[in-house]
């Protein structure tokens, strides 16, 4: 799964923790006025930006979240992703756990499918066309070898 | 051998000398559900209130070491003497003055809301905090630094330790000693709470009695309850154009949503001036005005503004208006008001 799944952006403070504690783990990717967390966040500069007069610069973000909301429905832009390995994993109950290494293709956030233009969307938060960059998002992962124990 | 059954003995009185004071405290602070409230919505049992944890809630809550520079504080903007809102704030100014674009709302009765601020975007009162501490025009920290700042503290960790057994201030802890703080904030003690509870001091005037039927036909809809809101979102005609605030929506993204507010509680209405999500009224003569003859029309508005015959509004005449400020006068509750407990 790409995201935090419902169950646990919904969950008690108390559980939490680790990745999940907004003021630790979680920190910078969890929404403290919509209360949810961020799956996929990029920034950066683009010449087909707006200048943004605060920072001075031509600066685009996407913060792209939303789990299909905790009492009201809202987008649901979790998404399941199945990845093929070309080789076995093998778990042994006596050594550690085999390591998937992935590739990660950033450029898939803008282009594959739709391709997005920085211009008309700048920035993108809880909003309709976070459905667009999820839809995109999910195609950049290639898992690409396999470190067995 | 002696000398250590010596101290043994001293700590049990001590600790004996203690447990009395804490009990003493313990009933000063219980919760209690009063009687014409529903169950409460957040789990108490989940963060039993200790004398320990308030204390050290409402140590967070005055101190303003939460915010990035040290120059804010939740009780800033949540004034007690005003059921914890910011009295003649349209808006409130937070760090660096800036100001947000939503009126403070009161802080009262919080284990009862089923979600949190205008737009509902926070479901549980435990993760309330860490929305003001982040927001860039409020208190604009990182909590995650603002834990730090705990952290390094002379007292905080003694504090922890005496609410939670441990000095290891965590963002659970932290943010359930803020909510035991914040769970002892029960105002039910208003006239109107002792005259429908039957009890002494409910005396309510012919006028004030009569507002309360003109309420029950017009306003309780909305303000259900004796917790006076129906804990829904509604566009109540404040704006016919919301691209600034586009409330519910903001967090829900959905197209119906805009212009959806939460209905908010009429307890303590005398002292949380300004109204609206906007703050655009400073009275309830001007409130009341709005719903008779200003509501402005756009695709949200609520149903129940529009009138069969297709005005809109709610229908009042200038002496029911009178009688209904009569009776919302009644929900003044002012043991909560001036309740040193609560107050810095």
């Amino acid at each position: 799964m790409v995201g935090v799944d419902s169950a646990k952006s919904v969950s008690t403070i108390d559980q939490r923790t680790g990745v999940l504690d907004p003021a630790a783990g979680a920190s910078g990717m969890y929404w403290s006025w919509n209360a949810g967390y961020i799956f996929m966040k990029i920034e950066g500069t683009s010449p087909q930006a707006p200048l943004d007069p605060n920072l001075g610069e031509r600066h685009f973000e996407y913060h792209t979240g939303l789990f299909g909301g905790f009492s009201s429905p809202t987008l649901n832009n979790l998404k399941t992703i199945h990845l093929h390995s070309h080789e076995p994993a093998m778990v042994r109950r006596d050594a550690n756990a085999p390591h998937f290494h992935l590739y990660v293709d950033a450029l898939e956030i803008f282009t594959n499918p739709v391709t997005i233009s920085i211009a008309e969307h700048p920035a993108s938060h809880a909003d309709p066309f976070s459905a667009t960059i999820a839809n995109n998002y999910v195609n950049m992962f290639v898992l690409d070898h396999v470190h067995n124990p | 051998m002696k000398n250590l059954i010596l101290l043994l003995l001293l700590l049990a009185v001590v600790g004996g000398a203690c447990q009395k004071e804490k009990d003493d405290v313990k009933t000063a602070i219980a919760v209690v559900i009063p009687d014409n409230f529903p169950p409460p919505i957040y789990e108490l049992s989940a963060n039993p209130v200790t004398p320990e944890g308030f204390a050290l809630g409402k140590k967070l809550f005055y101190d303003p070491i939460l915010s990035r520079d040290s120059s804010i504080s939740c009780a800033d903007c949540h004034i007690s003497y005003a059921a914890f809102s910011h009295p003649d704030h349209s808006t409130s100014h937070g760090i660096d003055n800036q100001f947000g674009k939503r009126n403070a709302q009161a802080v009262q009765n919080m284990i009862w809301n089923t979600t949190f601020f205008w737009d509902g975007g926070v479901p549980n009162l435990d993760l309330v905090p860490l929305n003001p501490i982040q927001n860039p025009l409020e208190m604009d920290e990182n909590p995650a630094i603002a834990l730090q700042k705990l952290r390094r503290s002379s007292f905080y960790p003694s504090m922890f330790y005496n609410a939670f057994g441990t000095e290891e201030i965590t963002t659970a802890r932290f943010l359930q000693a803020m909510s035991q703080f914040m769970a002892t904030l029960v105002s039910a003690n208003s006239r109107y709470d002792h005259f429908v509870r039957k009890e002494s001091g409910g005396m309510m005037s012919t006028e004030e009695l009569a507002g309360l039927e003109l309420f029950k036909q017009k306003c309780q809809s909305c303000h259900a309850t004796d917790l006076f809101t129906d804990n829904s979102f509604r566009n109540n005609g404040i704006n016919s154009d919301f691209s600034f605030d586009k409330g519910r929506n903001e967090v829900s993204t959905l197209p119906e949503d805009i212009g959806k507010f939460r209905v908010p509680s009429l307890r303590n209405i005398e002292a949380t001036a300004p109204y609206m999500h906007n703050g655009k009224f400073s009275t309830l003569e001007s409130v009341l005005d709005h719903y008779a003859s200003g509501v402005k029309q756009s695709a949200t508005l609520d149903p129940l503004l529009i009138q069969p015959d297709g005005n809109l509004g709610i229908p009042m005449t200038a002496d029911e208006k009178i009688k209904i400020i009569a009776f919302l006068n009644t929900l003044t509750d002012e043991d909560f008001l001036r309740d040193t407990r609560f107050a810095e």
